[in-house]
């Protein structure tokens, strides 16, 4: 911690603190399946993974108004600097605060200084309900922080926008009219915590990009069949009535399904679709005993992402400078697949298969043979496309803990984690040691 | 690590054989009525206002002194190390600042003499007739 006194242009001295943080973190997973990881961690040790360091400024402008802005540095990044928080700050009055710039929006209850591995006792926050990551937000938050007789009761509303690349990728994510609320009450050793947050989301990805142009070129597929049975269908009305109406009633079946992959292109394409997150928690810290727990749901109507729900539940113990402490969590979605329409191109393949006869009789059997062959191809790629969409999860992690305070300003932790995933019937083990620190 | 943690119990207990009580001191001119309750909440910055309505200045003792370690877990009934967390979450969340901390009873003492709503605590055997004592612990 440091302080220095700068003389501005009026001539008042504006009293300027430099604060940080920071972690050394070291993990090995155990026992994992090929190809498969434990919260990012694989089978040799990882010193970077879960290391950052972040140095804080804070301006003191007087008259109530403050300047902060906070440099992060992540290990998983390959230490480049980002600005994670830079904020003007104003105190209305001894109640009421109202910041303006970018920040950290109230999602989870452990949001705001998630990076601040000291200030909590896991050696990371637990990742089922944590592993949606955020980036800071740009725009206002009001702070309102009162006390209801015994209780303290702190509300966050907060307006903006979230626009972010993710790290490593050129996918992009859009978050506009950012809008919710987080509140937390306080009594004596039990709080309890609840947030809302929605937003008009958007994401760019090629990946993304490629699989709605994929179902749109079903819907497109599926179009010209239906044109192709239609214009039979209206060839043989005079010769064939009754086929020409089974025909008729094929190219209808085709027509729906083009309207059926059209929809689920534009379910899957992530323009300015409505998600939302809500999120509830509470905590115990009563003499030697502590208990935390979240609980949280999300989903973005008609995006690339499935609804998901997540919680975690984790008791403790505090003996003397140490805490001990165990973590279940876990997290769960159906996955997207299942949130679209099936589309039952088997059933019509055998209902086109079984007419064969007549098709011949009528000379249409190439239009038949185009149907089969085109049939094949939209029911692999139909596959094929819905096995690349975000999978179900179904994931639980048991962990055991450790803090010790060791130091005044740093904490030494060690954690042991087994994961189980019911999903793709995988498990391993995570064993991870970390140094968390402020100054 | 049984040593260690025998050696730990054993600093620990004589450090509080060795320390004095704390005595929260303010200004003389200070008339405010202050409950026990509201001066955990000012040294945890959730109450700035006092009941006579002005607004209140709390000062901690620098890191190391035993007095602070002391304040901490008989006032604030949190370890030194759980204060440090819980200011790391609002300093770095522009929620909330500690208060100042000084460098020695003695800066503390002419600190509360001098400013009409500061309030702040050190050992009981440091009293003298600059401050007024509203509490001992």
């Amino acid at each position: 911690m440091g302080s220095i006194a700068l003389l501005t242009a009026t001539g008042a001295t504006a009293e300027i603190n430099f604060r940080g943080f920071g972690t050394v973190a070291a993990g090995h997973a155990f026992g994992t399946d090929e190809g498969q990881d434990v919260i990012g961690y694989e089978d040799y040790w990882d010193f970077r993974k879960g290391s950052l360091i972040a140095l804080q400024m804070n301006a003191d402008l007087e008259d109530k108004l403050s300047a902060t802005a906070q440099f992060l540095s992540r290990g998983i990044s390959d230490f480049e600097v980002e600005m994670e928080w830079a904020y003007l700050s104003y105190e209305i009055n001894d109640e009421l605060r109202l910041n303006a710039g970018r920040m950290q929006a109230p999602f989870y209850r452990y949001s705001d200084y998630l990076d601040v591995h000291y200030a909590y006792n896991w050696l990371e926050a637990p990742d089922r309900v944590y592993n949606l990551r955020f980036p800071s937000f740009d725009g206002l938050s009001l702070l309102y922080n009162t006390s209801i007789g015994p209780i303290d009761s702190a509300l966050q509303i907060i307006l903006g926008k979230i626009d972010s690349t993710f790290t490593g990728t050129t996918a992009r994510a859009e978050y506009d009219t950012l809008m919710g609320f987080s509140w937390q009450g306080s009594w004596d050793w039990f709080s309890l915590r609840a947030s809302y947050l929605q937003a008009d989301v958007s994401f760019a990805s090629t990946d993304i990009d490629g699989i709605v142009a994929g179902f749109s070129s079903l819907s497109a597929s599926t179009g010209d069949l239906s044109a192709g049975f239609t214009a039979e269908s209206t060839r043989l009305s005079t010769i064939d009535n009754s086929f020409s109406n089974e025909l008729a009633g094929f190219a209808s079946q085709y027509s729906s399904f083009s309207a059926s992959y059209l929809e689920i292109a534009d379910q899957v394409d992530t323009v300015d679709d409505r998600g939302y997150f809500a999120g509830i928690g509470f905590s115990i810290d009563w003499r030697a005993l502590i208990v935390e727990s979240e609980a949280v749901e999300y989903e973005t109507k008609d995006a690339f992402f499935p609804k998901a729900t997540a919680y975690y539940l984790t008791i403790g113990a505090r003996v003397g400078e140490t805490i001990i402490y165990g973590t279940i969590e876990g997290q769960n979605s159906d996955g997207k697949a299942a949130e679209l329409a099936d589309i039952d191109i088997a059933t019509l393949n055998a209902n086109l298969t079984a007419n064969q006869a007549t098709f011949s009789s009528n000379n249409s059997d190439v239009l038949l043979q185009t149907a089969l062959g085109s049939n094949q191809v939209i029911a692999g790629t139909d596959t094929t496309l819905r096995s690349v969409l975000s999978p179900p999860i179904d994931t639980t992690n048991k962990s055991i803990g450790i803090r010790w305070d060791f130091h005044s300003s740093a904490a030494l932790k060690a954690e042991y984690n087994i994961e189980d995933n019911k999903q793709n019937n995988s498990d391993g083990k995570l064993f991870r040691v970390a140094i968390d620190f402020v100054f | 690590m049984k040593n260690i943690l025998l050696i730990t119990t054993l600093s620990l207990g004589l450090s509080t054989l060795a320390c004095a009580d704390i005595a929260i001191i303010v200004n003389l001119e200070n008339s405010a009525s202050i409950s026990e309750g509201d001066i955990e909440r000012i040294f945890l910055g959730k109450k700035s206002k006092l009941s006579t309505g002005a607004k209140v200045t709390p000062y901690y003792l620098a890191q190391g002194h035993t007095a602070r370690d002391e304040f901490n877990k008989k006032v604030l009934h949190k370890s030194s190390s759980q204060i440090k967390a819980y200011w790391s979450k609002l300093i770095f969340t522009g929620k909330g600042t500690p208060p100042d901390a000084l460098g020695s009873i003695e800066a503390v003492i002419n600190r509360v003499a001098k400013e009409p709503n500061a309030i702040a605590y050190i050992d009981s055997e440091s009293i003298n007739d600059k401050v007024k004592v509203i509490a001992t612990f």
